[in-house]
């Protein structure tokens, strides 16, 4: 038997703590029904306007969306499914912006998602980001990067900005980078940088969706961990985000705030060697814990 | 006692021994541990009642506290009556639980009668707290603490030693194992003893954090008594994450 375990953390960043500036990350997690989880990552562009908010808005509309195609739909099994959630998702987030009297730019923020039931795992990335997934015996990291270190946003759709984003990277035939690299020294079939795949505007303007299965059969094991970062994670000092990402899913338990307890010691921890996240960092996590299987 | 909460036994040493709240199913991200022991010596004889009142009262004031989530509590009572089924002055009425687990109707009514193994109820108290402070700790968990010993008796039939009172005190301030932990004698007249001096030079020689004399085990005295426990308690989860203990307590009840 499966339990699905949600949490999520968020923490400021040197950079915006120094200049007086909000945390613009944000994240959220949950239950759709009994046997679905859901996570959600946001993370707010620095330059653009009141990003804090427009990362919670991101955040919010993601899961009012999650929440009602969920009924509608069940398990987002397939790609119209997907599209179906992002496109609610926008419409949501514009109505918030006209409700608040938004700009556009005040919602420039990254938008990861996924969801999980005791059998299927689905994430989808929209902007920056990365995905991790422990596996029992390995963990594999996907990291979406864009040229130029300007992500796709949700609300450059909506607020008709998309050709001013391809003008800006009209000089990067493959501005979208999709990294996927296991931390394990044999996983990926040795190749330690794993596998770099490089897509045009319009590919990344999509965001990458995958499935993945709970139980796995091959040396991996089954899967036990679905978390969603943001970029931030590859910005603390000191550390190589592969270390950043492992020891924030070091969780000691699985219970209530268990990624808020590790954000919070895995912090405190690495400040004893001058580690700090230079950006702001969030974190949601589905933990699948097998009741079957001994501790 | 309401065991809903699964609970785990621990091992304190030297057959000290507690039980607490299964940490694999707590949820909170930070904990004060509360100990809260009461001397059931001979002594108390005719105070039982207050003093049970008095406990009552200190939990439910608790309850109210917006860091209630936030809050664990192990209540323990002693007399050398215990030693014979223990090995030790100490009986545990419950280990570490979180307040909405504690049943007060379950509290059994206090019988005053033996000696007062003083010293086998703060190193019971103070060994529990570090022991369960690191597990916590080693979870992932925030932890700081405060003990109560409410006697009106000094040491006079432990089998724990003043030296494994003031080791488990040192270590317990060391910042190692919880990040705070402070430590009250409380001293109450039943008229049988006056021990002030006595506890006083306890609390000294031991190096628990304060002494306090209550005075006499009357009802409004022991009312206050009970809302300086919760409001000590209060305060001191309050200060969690600060880095330090919390503001002084008054030394006056």
């Amino acid at each position: 038997m499966n339990i699905l375990n949600v949490d999520h953390s968020f923490h400021i960043g040197e950079q915006h703590r120094k200049i007086g500036k909000p945390c613009q990350d944000y994240a959220l997690s949950g239950l759709l029904d009994e046997q679905t989880a859901y996570a959600i990552v946001s993370d707010g562009c620095s330059s653009g306007g009141m990003t804090d908010i427009g990362a919670r808005l991101v955040a919010l509309a993601t899961r009012r969306a999650l929440t009602e195609l969920h009924i509608k739909n069940g398990f987002p099994a397939k790609d119209e499914h997907v599209s179906a959630i992002n496109k609610l998702r926008d419409s949501y987030l514009e109505d918030y912006r006209r409700v608040l009297d938004l700009t556009h730019k005040d919602l420039l923020a990254t938008c990861l998602w996924a969801v999980a039931n005791k059998d299927m795992a689905f994430a989808h990335a929209t902007g920056d980001g990365m995905i991790a997934l422990q596996y029992e015996d390995e963990l594999f990291l996907e990291s979406f990067e864009w040229a130029k270190n300007m992500p796709f946003y949700p609300a450059y759709k909506i607020g008709n900005m998309v050709d001013s984003f391809k003008n800006v990277l009209a000089d990067e035939p493959e501005p979208f980078t999709d990294i996927l690299e296991s931390t394990s020294p044999t996983g990926m079939g040795g190749i330690p940088d794993g596998f770099l795949s490089t897509h045009d505007v319009a590919t990344g303007m999509r965001g990458v969706g995958t499935w993945w299965a709970i139980h796995n059969t091959d040396c991996s094991g089954n899967l036990q961990t679905i978390a969603l970062f943001s970029d931030g994670v590859k910005q603390v000092r000191e550390m190589s985000y592969q270390t950043v990402a492992a020891g924030l899913l070091a969780f000691k338990s699985t219970t209530g705030a268990f990624a808020v307890r590790r954000m919070n010691r895995f912090l405190k921890d690495i400040e004893k060697i001058g580690g700090s996240p230079i950006d702001d960092i969030a974190f949601a996590v589905i933990h699948i814990a097998d009741k079957n299987k001994p501790t | 006692m309401d065991n809903s909460q699964t609970m785990d036994d621990f091992a304190i040493g030297s057959g000290f021994s507690f039980t607490g709240a299964t940490i694999d199913e707590l949820g909170a991200t930070e904990y004060t541990l509360v100990t809260i022991a009461l001397d059931e010596s001979g002594s108390i004889s005719g105070y039982e009642t207050q003093i049970s009142d008095m406990l009552t009262e200190a939990i439910k004031a608790c309850n109210k506290s917006a860091r209630s989530n936030n809050l664990m509590v192990r209540t323990i009572r002693f007399g050398s009556q215990y030693r014979s089924r223990n090995g030790n002055g100490v009986d545990e009425l419950h280990g570490f639980k979180t307040l909405a687990e504690i049943d007060l109707n379950s509290y059994p009514k206090l019988n005053g009668g033996g000696a007062t193994p003083l010293c086998d109820a703060v190193y019971s108290g103070v060994g529990a707290m570090n022991a369960y402070a690191k597990s916590l700790q080693d979870m992932d968990f925030d932890v700081n603490g405060i003990t109560f010993v409410i006697t009106d008796g000094g040491e006079n039939a432990s089998t724990a030693s003043m030296k494994m009172v003031k080791d488990s005190l040192t270590e317990s301030i060391k910042g190692e194992v919880m990040e705070s932990h402070v430590s009250v004698l409380i001293g109450i007249d039943t008229g049988y003893s006056d021990d002030k001096d006595n506890l006083e030079t306890f609390q000294r020689e031991t190096g628990m954090t304060q002494f306090i004399w209550a005075g006499d085990a009357s009802k409004g005295k022991l009312a206050k008594l009970a809302a300086f426990v919760s409001q000590s308690i209060s305060s001191t989860s309050v200060a969690l994450g600060t880095g330090g203990p919390s503001q002084n307590i008054l030394a006056t009840i």
